[in-house]
């Protein structure tokens, strides 16, 4: 297929909304690779539904946020639970997280490393 | 809040990887809310939508690394970790996977919800664009992009046969692309 028969098929909208097997995500990934037009049109379709997404925004409790980043400080050596840090330290915090990583059942997680 | 600093995806990607917590909190403030809406769209429970956002936040802060810029923008990732989430969350949970088909004006009525929408958007305009989107257009869209639903679920619940489900897929993200093409 040509990046014109690969784009007008319907594959990239599926694999943009998470319908595309493993097979496909590996064509469609070897595609972006090849075609440049095929890399530009999953930007497209992406950025189109990333703005649907926006459209559907619900704004969390303000609470979320803070117990979010006490969760993340939480392993680290000294807790720090601050929203605007300067970035001291934050080398050491990510070897620790690295080693830590536990991703429950997702085929999202597995490329760490 | 003294200042307002703007990234670029590049940027907040590359200081993301070095685990800047202050592009954790940008990214956070600048996505949270349409993840929460996505979240809150599957289990339709505020707590449990704001537990699960946390997590999802938790996971994408560990796997970073894991983001390959090659695969997409990084809200598609992000989404995807938050959508199998929410998933695995209510399976675990024992509650049944359960689609909200849009109505005519279902799909867009969260935007009142509680009055706390995200209001850097222009939610009025762009709820305006969406509502022409036919609702079989919304539910397709729907369906997989917040629902995670497979194509063989979409076929069911919407009552199509399997292999017209890529040609209404394409058709319907045609559709919303046109529309938000506004300038």
């Amino acid at each position: 297929m040509n990046a014109q028969e690969i784009i007008s098929s319907g594959i990239l909208e599926l694999y943009c909304t998470g319908l595309t097997s493993a097979v496909e995500n590996a064509e469609v990934e070897q595609w972006v690779k090849q075609y440049p037009e095929v890399a530009a049109e999953i930007a497209a379709i992406q950025a189109g539904l990333e703005e649907y997404a926006q459209s559907h925004a619900i704004a969390p409790a303000p609470s979320v946020k803070e117990k979010l980043f006490a969760e993340i400080n939480k392993t680290a050596a000294s807790p720090v639970v601050n929203m605007n840090p300067s970035g001291s330290g934050t080398a050491k915090v990510y070897s620790i997280f690295t080693s830590l990583e536990v991703c429950g059942g997702s085929k999202y997680y597995f490329t760490v490393g | 809040m003294a200042e307002v600093k703007k990234y670029s995806e590049e940027e907040l990607v590359l200081l993301l990887q070095q685990k800047d917590q202050q592009a954790f909190s940008y990214l956070y403030d600048n996505y949270s809310a349409a993840m929460n809406g996505v979240i809150y769209r599957m289990v339709e429970d505020r707590e449990l939508a704001e537990d699960i956002l946390q997590e999802a936040f938790v996971k994408i802060w560990n796997n970073f690394s894991s983001y390959d810029t090659a695969k997409g923008r990084l809200f598609t990732w992000m989404l995807n970790i938050t959508r199998n989430l929410t998933i695995d969350t209510l399976r675990s949970k024992g509650y049944k996977k359960q689609a909200k088909i849009s109505g005519d004006e279902n799909s867009v009525s969260n935007f009142t919800d509680d009055g706390r929408m995200a209001e850097r958007f222009d939610a009025m305009g762009l709820r305006k664009q969406l509502l022409n989107l036919k609702p079989e257009q919304r539910s397709i869209i729907d369906l997989a992009y917040f629902n995670g639903y497979t194509q063989d679920e979409i076929s069911k619940e919407m009552g199509i046969p399997l292999g017209t489900v890529k040609t209404r897929m394409r058709a319907a993200i045609i559709e919303l692309r046109k529309m938000l093409e506004y300038s």
